[in-house]
C-alpha cells in the first residue's frame, strides 16, 4: 500500500523511534494472535482423543492424535447431504446471480441510455428502503417457495452493491472499443459478451467470489425458509450440531451419548465446515480488498 | 457524455427503443427480480393493518379496526421496547469500543517498519471477516464455555470457574468482543486505504518541526483521515436501530434472553415463529421508519459538514 518511495524514511525512522515501534508490533501481534487462536484451538481439539479433552488439557496442539471425529463427520449422512447441497446451490446461485448482475450493470454503465437515471433510482431505493423479514417471508410464502431452494436464490439474486461496483468496472472500459466495435456491426449484446466481458474478468471474479461467500455464510434466510432437513445447508447444520446438541441431534452420531466425544465431534464439525472457506481465502482475500476499495471510491 | 445525451434527445419513442433494444432487452431478467423480490414483497406491509388470516390470504383479509390496531398492541407490549432498548444498548457499546479499533489498528499497520510482516498481519486480520456467524458463534461457545480452555486455565490457576455466556453482564461483553474480533481487522481496509492517500510531504515537514512518531500521528495522519472517520462514524449512526439476525441470534442461549432479545429476534420469534403476522409486520414497520429517519439525518449531516452526502 504504501509507495518505495515511502519505505526509506519509514526505516529511519524505525530506528529513531525504537520505543513506539515496539509497543504497535506487540499490540499488532497479540491482536493477530487473537484472531487465529480459536481456530487453531478448535482444530486441535477435532483431532484429540477424549481423555485429553475431557480433562480439559487439549489448548493449541492435538494431544494422543485420534481422527475418529472426523471420521463420524464424514460417514454421516446428513452432514453430506447438507454438504452437496450447500456447495450445489452456492454454484447455482453465484451463477444466477453473476447473470443478473452483469445484465443490469451494463445498461446501467451506458451513460447515453435514455432512461438511465430512472433505472439508478429503481435500483437504489431498495438499498434504503425494504420490506422487513415478515413482508418478504409473506411473500416468498405466497410464490409458494417455503422451503424450496429456489427461497435461498431468488431474493438476493442481484445485489445493489455488487451492481454498482461491477457498473464502475464497466464504466472505465474505454469507450473507443465499443465504438469500432459498433462500426463492425456488432450490437450491444455482442459488445458485451465479446468485448466487455473479457477485459473485466478480474472484476468479475471479485463479484462472483463476493456473491458465493455471501451465499455460503447466509443462514439467516435457511433459518426463515428452510424446514426440511435434507435442505439445510452445512451453516444450519452446523448450528444444529453445535447449538442443540443436548437434543436428537446428537444422536446423529452413533458414539454421541458420551459428552465428550460430542465435543471433538463438534469441533469437527466446524472446522469441517469452515475448510472450504479457508481454500478459496488466499484467492478471497485479494479480490476482495480490491473489491472493496472500488467499491469506497465515490461516484 | 453531455454532448451524446443532447444528440440522442431528438429521437422518437419507438426510434429510441428499437436504437437501444439490446441494452433494454438485458433489463429484462434483473428488473423482473427487482419487482418480483424487491418492490412486490412492500404489499406485504399492509398486513401490519389487517387481521391477517392465512386462509383468506392479504388481499382477503378485512382491515383491522381501528386500523392501527396492532401498533398500539406492538408499542403496549414491554417485550417490544425492551427489544428496541437492546438493540440501541447493544448497537452503541459496539460504536463506543468496536468503532475506534480499526483506525488504531491501521494507523499501527501503516507504521510498521516490516512490509512482508505487514501483509502477513493484513491477511490473518481479515480471516474472522470470512467466517460465517455460525462459525464464529461456535468458536465462542467452545472457547468460552465451562468446558473451554480460558475456564480451564482460570481454574487450573486456582481461580473459580467464570459463566462467560450465561451470565447477561458478561454475555453483552462478549457480545462486543465478538464483534470487535470479526470486523475490526476488516474494517482497517478503509482507513488504511485513507490514510495511504495523505500527502507525505505534511509527513516530511512535521519531521523537520521536530515531531515525534506519536505526535506526527496525532497532528497530521489524523487530522487528514478525519473525513473518512466522520463519514464511516455517521454511517454507523444511521444504523443505530438497525441489527443483523446471525449475530444476536446465534450468541444467544435461554439465560440471556432478557439481554440478548433485540429488534430482530424479536420480529423473528413473534412472526416466524409464533405466526403473529400483522404484529410483527408493525414491528418490522416501526424498525424501517425509524432506520430511515436515522439514514436521511445521516445524509443531512454529512451534507452539512461538505462531505457530499452518501446519496
Amino acid at each position: 500500500m504504501s509507495s518505495p518511495a515511502a519505505v526509506k524514511p519509514g526505516k529511519a525512522k524505525g530506528r529513531r523511534y525504537l520505543g513506539s515501534e515496539i509497543v504497535f508490533n506487540v499490540i499488532l501481534t497479540i491482536f493477530v494472535l487473537l484472531c487465529v487462536l480459536p481456530v487453531i484451538h478448535v482444530i486441535a481439539k477435532s483431532m484429540s482423543g477424549r481423555a485429553p479433552v475431557l480433562a480439559g488439557k487439549v489448548y493449541l496442539i492435538p494431544k494422543e492424535l485420534d481422527f475418529n471425529a472426523y471420521v463420524s463427520v464424514f460417514n454421516d449422512p446428513t452432514m453430506q447431504t447438507s454438504m452437496f447441497f450447500s456447495i450445489q446451490w452456492t454454484v447455482i446461485y453465484t451463477a444466477l446471480a453473476m447473470v443478473s448482475t452483469i445484465l443490469l450493470a451494463y445498461p446501467l454503465s451506458r451513460h447515453y441510455l435514455p432512461g438511465r437515471k430512472v433505472l439508478m433510482i429503481i435500483v437504489l431505493i431498495p438499498m434504503y428502503f425494504t420490506g422487513g423479514t415478515i413482508a418478504n417471508f409473506l411473500w416468498v410464502k405466497q410464490m409458494g417457495l417455503i422451503d424450496s431452494p429456489w427461497s435461498l436464490i431468488l431474493p438476493i439474486m442481484t445485489s445493489t452493491y455488487n451492481t454498482i461496483i461491477l457498473r464502475n468496472f464497466f464504466e472505465s472500459v474505454p469507450a473507443s472499443l465499443e465504438e469500432s466495435a459498433k462500426l463492425d456491426g456488432c450490437n450491444d449484446m455482442q459488445i458485451l459478451l465479446r468485448i466487455i466481458l473479457p477485459l473485466s474478468t478480474a472484476s468479475l471474479a471479485t463479484i462472483a467470489l463476493f456473491y458465493a461467500v455471501a451465499r455460503w455464510n447466509n443462514y439467516a434466510d435457511v433459518r426463515y425458509y428452510i424446514n426440511t432437513s435434507s435442505k439445510f445447508t452445512l451453516q444450519m447444520k452446523l448450528y444444529q450440531v453445535v447449538f442443540a446438541s443436548s437434543s436428537s441431534d446428537v444422536s446423529m452420531v452413533e458414539g454421541g451419548k458420551n459428552s465428550v466425544l460430542a465435543e471433538t465431534i463438534q469441533c469437527a464439525a466446524v472446522v469441517f465446515s469452515t475448510v472450504p472457506i479457508l481454500i478459496v481465502y488466499p484467492f478471497l482475500q485479494k479480490y476482495f480488498v480490491q473489491g472493496v476499495m472500488i467499491g469506497a471510491v465515490k461516484e | 457524455m453531455q454532448k451524446k445525451e443532447v444528440k440522442y434527445k431528438r429521437m422518437g419513442f419507438f426510434k429510441t427503443i428499437k436504437t437501444y433494444r439490446w441494452l433494454y432487452l438485458m433489463l429484462i431478467i434483473p428488473l423482473t427480480q427487482y419487482f418480483l423480490f424487491r418492490y412486490a414483497p412492500l404489499s406485504g406491509l399492509q398486513v401490519a393493518f389487517k387481521d391477517f388470516s392465512v386462509f383468506k390470504g392479504i388481499a382477503k383479509s378485512p382491515w383491522s379496526t381501528p386500523i392501527f390496531k396492532y401498533f398500539s398492541e406492538v408499542f403496549n407490549s414491554p417485550q417490544f421496547w425492551h427489544a428496541v432498548k437492546n438493540t440501541v444498548k447493544l448497537n452503541l457499546l459496539d460504536l463506543l469500543f468496536g468503532f475506534p479499533m480499526p483506525i488504531i489498528l491501521a494507523i499501527m499497520l501503516y507504521e510498521m517498519n516490516s512490509l512482508k510482516l505487514k501483509k502477513v498481519y493484513q491477511t490473518l486480520m481479515y480471516l474472522p471477516h470470512f467466517l460465517s456467524w455460525v462459525i464464529i458463534g461456535s468458536l465462542v461457545a467452545k472457547i468460552f464455555g465451562t468446558n473451554g480452555p480460558i475456564n480451564n486455565l482460570i481454574t487450573s490457576a486456582g481461580g473459580k470457574s467464570v459463566n462467560f455466556l450465561m451470565d447477561e453482564g458478561n454475555w453483552v461483553v462478549m457480545y462486543v468482543v465478538t464483534g470487535i474480533w470479526q470486523s475490526a481487522g476488516w474494517g482497517t481496509i478503509i482507513y488504511l486505504a485513507a490514510i495511504s492517500g495523505v500527502n507525505t510531504e505534511l509527513y516530511e515537514a512535521a519531521e523537520v518541526d521536530g515531531c515525534g512518531r506519536l505526535r506526527r500521528i496525532w497532528y497530521v495522519t489524523l487530522p487528514c483521515i478525519m473525513p473518512t472517520i466522520v463519514i464511516m462514524l455517521i454511517l454507523q449512526l444511521g444504523q443505530m436501530v438497525g441489527i443483523g439476525f446471525e449475530r444476536p441470534y446465534v450468541m444467544m442461549n435461554d439465560m440471556v434472553r432478557n439481554s440478548a432479545d433485540v429488534i430482530s429476534t424479536f420480529v423473528y420469534n413473534r412472526g416466524i415463529l409464533n405466526r403473529q403476522y400483522p404484529f410483527a409486520t408493525a414491528v418490522d414497520i416501526f424498525g424501517s421508519v425509524v432506520n430511515m429517519c436515522f439514514v436521511i439525518g445521516a445524509n443531512l449531516i454529512t451534507r452539512r459538514l461538505g462531505e457530499g452526502g452518501l446519496f
